[in-house]
């Protein structure tokens, strides 16, 4: 894990465990924040099959964001086999992100868990 | 390529009440500030500063000639914070007397080989020296991979009022 | 210009002139509010403009669009335009630069101001102008307006004037923005529909917020505040403090740490 990890200060502390799972789906997953919110920043993430692009930088935030209580932001807005209702545009970190409408509960879920359940949208 | 810097004020105070302190034989005392650049602005950088480290009382050495010196400890924990933090690091200091301040023939000597080793721990962040006096600031700043210093256009103090610090001539 | 233009407001001070004429200011948002604003910074002597708006002029802002006319309905003119005009009738040398977007598209000059405005619609449009003062330590000066119409009762006027000077409390420690606003709001997404707006409360806001930023450069009252957080209430026409400035924490701002500051990490490639 690289030193530069311990200067981000986010409000909820993420344990090594789940981070490194999340590392197992997108090696370059980085802890961040702002506002008080926490994102994990996930470099050219992989899309599930069908998308285009196929790999996109993400922006995954764990706790309740607008109304969701998860969201997975994405650099672009991607097609993918069912076609989503693309109902955000954020500035957050200095960049734009795109995000689909979508909810599920998620009582107790780790990262990975939660990424891979936004991830479905898209399949 | 001009280069603005803003400090906020509260890190500003404590810069100020962490130099004023007295020390055991040094005239002077010395810190480190933080600093993080910003995107640049057609000609234009910013420089951010972010955080404060006192050096401590035993790092510095004890030399007449000099206001202050600091020993190769200090330089090699200002390195690795650098290294740790992805951080730029200025080194700043105080001249107690009202005005704007020069730097003197011994900071002009031995602060930018301390700059240079610093831009050896980080290359892609800005580092430099800040200098106070009572009622003044002004800061010299090393762009990543340039080895001339760039007089800080403005220094703004982020608080209420704003201050600022404009180079000469400006 | 003769030495006679600011000669009444020479009360600001020796240097506030300078200190003015010095100053870039950004405005994010030339409607109802940041027309008001743009309108007076010229008056005072304000010489570097970052503007930013990306609408046109139309119709349903002539009750509140300061310096738009009927012909700029007509003709479709960009708000921009329309405070290029206003300053430029008042400063013909003024340093104007005007970009008809909405500031995240085009950030970077915004970076470079030492105060900004924010006369945006919408609690995300804050938190999202916010983020970005605080990360390039930016004092940020917002105002807005609401009506809230409730049934069988008057409707009732509020608004705001927030100082956000990084370091200090931000909108989350003020109470202004939350998790609640923001879930409300975006839940009405796509039934917004048109706010209600009118020029007078437009006026009030902006004219408190230009006097924050005048004594915020120059110091001429030489009353240090600690924080800025002003409630309006339009239907009693009384601005004072937020009764919220009781209870604040006294403890750093937790939303906006001291050391996020600058481009952030991972952009940097």
């Amino acid at each position: 894990m690289p030193a530069r990890e311990a200067r981000r200060k986010t409000i909820m502390e993420f344990s090594a465990e789940q981070l490194q799972e999340l590392r197992e789906l997108c090696p370059g997953a980085q802890p961040c924040g702002e506002g008080g919110v926490p994102y994990i920043f996930l470099p050219e993430l992989n899309m599930p099959e069908g998308c285009a692009p196929a790999q996109v930088d993400a922006l995954l935030c764990p706790t309740a964001h607008h109304g969701y209580t998860s969201r997975l932001f994405l650099a672009q807005r991607v097609s993918s086999p069912q076609s989503r209702n693309w109902s955000t545009e954020a500035r957050i970190l200095e960049r734009t992100w795109y995000a689909i409408s979508w909810k599920f509960e998620q009582p107790n879920l780790r990262l990975a868990q939660i990424l891979a359940l936004q991830l479905r949208a898209f399949r | 390529m001009s280069v603005r810097c803003r400090v906020p004020e509260q890190l500003y105070r404590r810069v100020r009440e962490d130099l004023a302190r007295p020390h055991e034989f040094a005239a002077e005392r010395v810190g480190f500030l933080s600093a993080r650049l910003g995107s640049r602005v057609g000609d234009e950088r910013l420089v951010l500063f972010s955080g404060y480290h006192a050096v401590p009382d035993d790092q510095y050495i004890d030399d007449p000639r000099a206001g202050a010196r600091i020993n190769s400890t200090a330089i090699r924990e200002a390195m690795q914070r650098v290294l740790d933090s992805g951080d730029g690091l200025f080194h700043v200091h105080h001249h107690a007397h009202p005005g704007r301040p020069g730097f003197g023939w011994m900071d002009q000597r031995e602060t930018p080989s301390i700059v240079s080793s610093l831009q050896v721990a980080g290359p892609h962040q800005a580092h430099g020296m800040v200098l106070l006096s009572n009622d003044f600031c002004i800061a010299h700043i090393w762009l990543p991979r340039v080895e001339k210093p760039v007089v800080a256009q403005r220094v703004t103090v982020i608080g209420y009022p704003l201050q600022f610090f404009d180079a000469e001539g400006e | 210009m003769t030495n006679d233009r600011f000669s009444r407001q020479s009360f600001l001070g020796e240097r506030a002139q300078e200190i003015i004429g010095n100053s870039i200011i950004g405005i994010c948002g030339h409607g109802g509010g940041g027309s008001h604003i743009v309108q007076q910074l010229a008056h005072v002597g304000f010489q570097h403009y970052r503007i930013y708006d990306g609408d046109i002029a139309e119709d349903s802002n002539l009750n509140r669009l300061i310096g738009a006319t009927v012909d700029d309905c007509q003709r479709e003119s960009r708000k921009t335009t329309i405070a290029e005009r206003t300053i430029k009738g008042l400063q013909p040398n003024a340093d104007v630069k005007v970009y008809p977007c909405r500031w995240q598209n085009q950030p970077e000059p915004l970076r470079a101001c030492d105060l900004i405005f924010g006369s945006v619609d919408g609690f995300a449009e804050r938190r999202e102008l916010e983020a970005c003062a605080r990360r390039y330590l930016l004092p940020l000066i917002d105002i807005g307006m609401d009506v809230h119409c409730v049934e069988n009762e008057p409707p009732r006027m509020a608004g705001q004037v927030i100082l956000s000077v990084p370091g200090g409390p931000c909108m989350f420690c003020l109470g202004f923005l939350n998790e609640q606003v923001l879930a409300r709001e975006g839940e009405r997404y796509g039934d917004a529909g048109p706010r209600p707006q009118v020029v007078w409360p437009n006026g009030v806001l902006a004219s408190t917020a230009v006097g924050i930023a005048v004594d915020l450069l120059t110091d001429w009252t030489r009353e240090l505040r600690s924080v800025v957080y002003l409630e309006y209430d339009g239907n009693r026409n009384t601005i004072k403090p937020h009764v919220r400035l009781q209870y604040l924490p006294t403890s750093p701002c937790p939303h906006y740490p001291a050391n996020q500051v600058g481009d952030p990490a991972f952009t940097m490639r």
